[in-house]
């Protein structure tokens, strides 16, 4: 288990930093698939149910906007 | 680059330190640290200072509707010791309104509210349809976000609450994002708190016994996403997340049955053996990533992936694809798929294996070894001209989009659920 997780964040550390530094500029005005709702770096606004649901049904929850307003969760 | 490559050396460094005793904490710790290295030297490195700008708030106010609807049935519920129903529906509504103060600063308004009908907390007794069959949600927050749109710097702090009828929660939250690179990278470092209590509810039938327990829970979490524009069509956005928690973390009205009870203990009214145990701290700490690409003009690939583990021994995989595809200018439908994976918690004890020995214990089984798949279909309908206008008052009213979206999980073991989401929205532009 040690070693899968000591890959996984190598393997993320180096994700970020290659696509860094494989970025090209973008300049503001050739944003426009970018700007495109569907290309939004978010849970769509309609999955904020669903997002619910999981933190209450899985043992998992966060790094993903999740439930904001409190609540057991016991139901 | 220099700089970089010092920063990557140590990161290397950091990782290999918390990587020889990696415990939850640790590693989150060295992970946060990580982010802030990494992007605070992105920042330091940056010579470009143009005259670039973050656009201003638009004027309008918009609001958006939210109405869903949930159905659940499985067959391991946790207040009957870890077997029985797990039936539920629940219908909830929410509305979020946003309006720009001015060019820089705006006030978002959140409420909504969720009703339920539990078959599982039905059984915290042993008469049916009685009035823990059902319970309210009522929640609320305002976050106030103000942009320095010269420097590319928002901050933001929500204030919130939320109540049911044995669950009453503060929370706040602050942030503050840095843009650069004329918007192609930006960093966000967030802190959230919450201030919950519990009302105490035990079994009925255990209620004549005493429990120590403090009802508070407090959970405090901070988080780091770093998003970056990689090409005109590609962009990708990293989240770490830390949440300590302590207090009553377990729920107060989930059985245990001992090893050697039978299945039907709570039919036939065989008193629980216990109430779950769980201990008043745990440590929560998901990584993920998200990757969009735009295919072509109209088809367009959403991913995300997550990994989580916290000190309860629970780890989890998520992975999340979305494709989206404009049918016309006015249409598009989206179709989606999600898989969950999740180790068991060390507490974990199907229904009656557990023992009196155990210090910690339960049968919920949202805590167990368990996949969940979800298979998700949405249709949107949002001309560019909006779908009507109307006058509200001094307003100009303008209904500008309307969606539905529809989604069915299958976990392992045993529940399958569905849900129903349609919303709407708005903007009101002052006529003036």
């Amino acid at each position: 288990m040690k070693r899968r997780l000591v890959k996984l964040q190598l393997l993320l550390v180096a994700a970020i930093l290659v696509l860094a530094q494989a970025c090209m500029p973008v300049a503001p005005y050739q944003r426009a698939f970018l700007n495109d709702e569907d290309m939004q770096l978010a849970a769509r606004k309609i999955q904020y149910f669903e997002s619910n649901i999981e933190s209450y049904r899985e043992g998992a929850s966060g790094a993903n906007g999740g439930k904001i307003g409190g609540g057991c969760g016991c139901n | 680059m220099a700089v970089k490559l010092v920063v990557a050396a140590a990161v290397i460094k950091l990782m290999i330190k918390s990587l020889r005793n990696p415990r939850s904490a640790q590693v989150a710790a060295c992970w946060l640290l990580l982010g802030c290295l990494f992007v605070g030297v992105n920042l330091i490195a940056q010579t470009e200072t143009s005259s670039y700008r973050m656009a201003p708030n638009k004027t309008d106010i918009e609001v958006d509707l939210l109405n869903n609807y949930y159905n659940q049935d499985g067959d391991f519920g946790a207040p009957q010791g870890g077997l029985g129903t797990e039936q539920l529906d629940n219908i909830a509504g929410l509305v979020v309104v946003k309006i720009p103060l001015d060019s820089n600063s705006a006030l978002t308004v959140q409420a909504g509210v969720d009703h339920y009908s539990s078959a599982s907390t039905d059984r915290i007794d042993y008469q049916l349809s009685t009035e823990s069959a059902s319970d309210l949600r009522a929640y609320g927050s305002v976050t106030w976000t103000e942009r320095d749109l010269g420097k590319g710097v928002t901050y933001s702090a929500t204030a919130g609450l939320s109540n049911e009828y044995d669950y009453f929660s503060i929370n706040g939250a602050a942030s503050i994002s840095q843009e650069w690179d004329r918007g192609a990278s930006e960093l966000s470092f967030g802190v959230k708190a919450f201030i919950d209590n519990w009302l105490f509810i035990a079994p009925v039938e255990l209620r004549g016994q005493e429990f120590n327990i403090n009802t508070n829970r407090r959970s405090y979490g901070a988080s780091l996403v770093y998003s970056q524009i990689i090409n005109t069509r590609l962009q990708a956005a990293f989240t770490a997340e830390l949440t300590y928690m302590r207090g009553l973390l377990s729920t107060p009205f989930h059985r245990i049955y001992y090893v050697g009870a039978p299945l039907d203990a709570y039919e036939t009214f065989i008193p629980a053996d216990g109430i779950e145990r769980l201990p008043d701290q745990r440590i929560k700490f998901p990584v993920s990533a998200r990757v969009n690409y735009m295919l072509n003009d109209v088809l367009s690939l959403r991913t995300f992936a997550r990994y989580y583990l916290d000190s309860w021994g629970i780890r989890g995989l998520t992975g999340d694809v979305e494709l989206s595809y404009d049918v016309s200018s006015d249409w598009s439908v989206m179709s989606g798929f999600r898989y969950y994976n999740q180790r068991e918690s060390d507490y974990y004890f199907a229904f009656a294996t557990a023992t009196v020995d155990d210090e910690f214990v339960t049968s919920d089984i949202d805590l167990s070894e368990l996949n969940m798949t979800k298979y998700t279909l949405g249709i949107r309908y949002e001309p560019i001209v909006g779908i009507g206008r109307t006058k509200f008052f001094k307003y100009g009213l303008e209904w500008r989009h309307l969606s539905l979206r529809g989604a069915y999980y299958d976990r392992n073991p045993g529940l399958t659920a569905y849900s129903a989401t349609l919303s709407t929205g708005f903007v009101l532009r002052d006529k003036k």
